[in-house]
């Protein structure tokens, strides 16, 4: 990975997903941030500034879709690029994830040996679908 | 008995969401389970590893765990809606079934500093499914320790005069939005209170609570008590109920 650790918020309802993903980004030299519902990703997104989001789609109460909206509509913290983490991607559901503001997409379930080249891509600013 | 408000429609739209959202919780569980299977599989097999592993097998435990809990509530789904669940009615002590379930959940309760508290007879007997009641009390408890926020009071009381009884569970603090009172008791529903308070779960657990009571000629639902919390309140005829008898169950209440 080049260009050092990155700051990567994980925004998932799910404690073990989201243990796994901080498992990933620790062993890849980032640093996790941790948010266990859409509000509070929303809120951290504006406390911590992180240098990228990766946000669980399906979550109770405000969901993946609410949340990234939420956030493009913060004048600070709007640019931060999200990545939406599904179960589902569909054909179809690929436009309703990019509609819905997010720069891409990560399919579960998540392969450890290809989350390191899926989220350098979405660090260096590639992959992104708009 | 009826049993006609359980299904809640049936519509095929609301079957193709259901079975959407049954896809999507079987593939998440799958998913975990492949990705701390890769871990394992990737994992150096030296001794400071073994506290690691360890966790990685708790986790594919659990959620192995958690989908045969899926599986075993999507049978008795497909029971409800096809009004084909299978009721015993015989009779129970509703006392016993109700402190039996705080007893194991009072470990939970203190991990989370909620105080439990119990008031109510030392016996009511009732006449019923003892594995569907027990399961019903079970989750209710189960909702009244996990969804009492921290350090406040759930207090669990049972009521009763002949013909029926009556059991209060109240999560002294905990807060519903008055348009999630029904939606609690619809199937998939959960709201941000069961991510705010780290439930598992699939929100399948009080819709087969309400088709369960509905069973046994009942009635379940939930209030919003302003200032004091959330209380869900479950109401069941008797039945005639009384613990020394045991006759055999009446047909009218097996044909449901």
């Amino acid at each position: 990975m080049s260009g050092g650790g990155k700051r990567v918020l994980v925004v998932e309802d799910n404690a073990d997903n989201r243990r796994l993903v901080e498992l990933l980004l620790t062993a890849l030299g980032h640093t996790p941030l941790l948010a266990a519902s859409g509000p509070e990703g929303v809120q951290k997104v504006g406390e911590a500034h992180p240098d990228l989001v990766l946000m669980d789609l399906h979550m109770p109460g405000m969901d993946g879709r609410e949340a990234a909206a939420m956030i493009r509509r913060d004048p600070v913290c709007g640019h931060t690029p999200l990545v939406a983490v599904t179960a589902y991607a569909m054909a179809g559901d690929r436009d309703q994830i990019l509609n819905a503001g997010f720069d891409g997409y990560i399919s579960k379930p998540i392969t450890p040996e290809l989350f390191g080249q899926q989220l350098g891509c979405f660090l260096a600013g590639e992959g992104y679908h708009r | 008995m009826s049993s006609t408000t359980v299904n809640g429609g049936g519509s095929s739209r609301s079957s193709a969401g259901f079975t959407a959202r049954l896809a999507h919780d079987i593939r998440g569980h799958a998913s975990v389970i492949l990705a701390y299977t890769d871990l394992l599989r990737g994992q150096a097999t030296s001794a400071d590893r073994d506290q690691e592993r360890e966790e990685f097998l708790d986790t594919i435990e659990r959620q192995c765990r958690e989908l045969m809990a899926l599986s075993g509530n999507l049978r008795l789904c497909r029971q409800i809606e096809t009004d084909e669940l299978p009721m015993e009615f015989r009779p129970l002590d509703m006392t016993a079934i109700v402190t039996g379930s705080l007893a194991r959940w009072r470990a939970r309760a203190a991990e989370r500093e909620v105080e439990l508290d119990w008031s109510g007879p030392p016996q009511i007997g009732v006449r019923g499914d003892a594995e569907h009641l027990e399961r019903l009390i079970e989750e209710l408890v189960h909702n009244a320790v996990v969804y009492t926020p921290c350090g406040q009071r759930a207090t669990v009381s049972l009521l009763a005069d002949d013909a029926a009884l009556s059991i209060d569970l109240l999560s002294g603090g905990a807060r519903l939005d008055p348009d999630e009172l029904e939606r609690i008791f619809q199937p998939f529903y959960r709201g941000t209170s069961a991510t705010t308070a780290s439930v598992a779960g699939h929100g399948l657990g009080l819709w087969i609570s309400r088709a369960i009571v509905a069973a046994h000629g009942g009635a379940l639902r939930a209030e919003i008590l302003p200032g004091t919390g959330v209380r869900v309140r479950l109401s069941l005829p008797r039945h005639g109920g009384v613990l020394t008898a045991c006759e055999p169950p009446p047909t009218a209440t097996t044909s449901l």
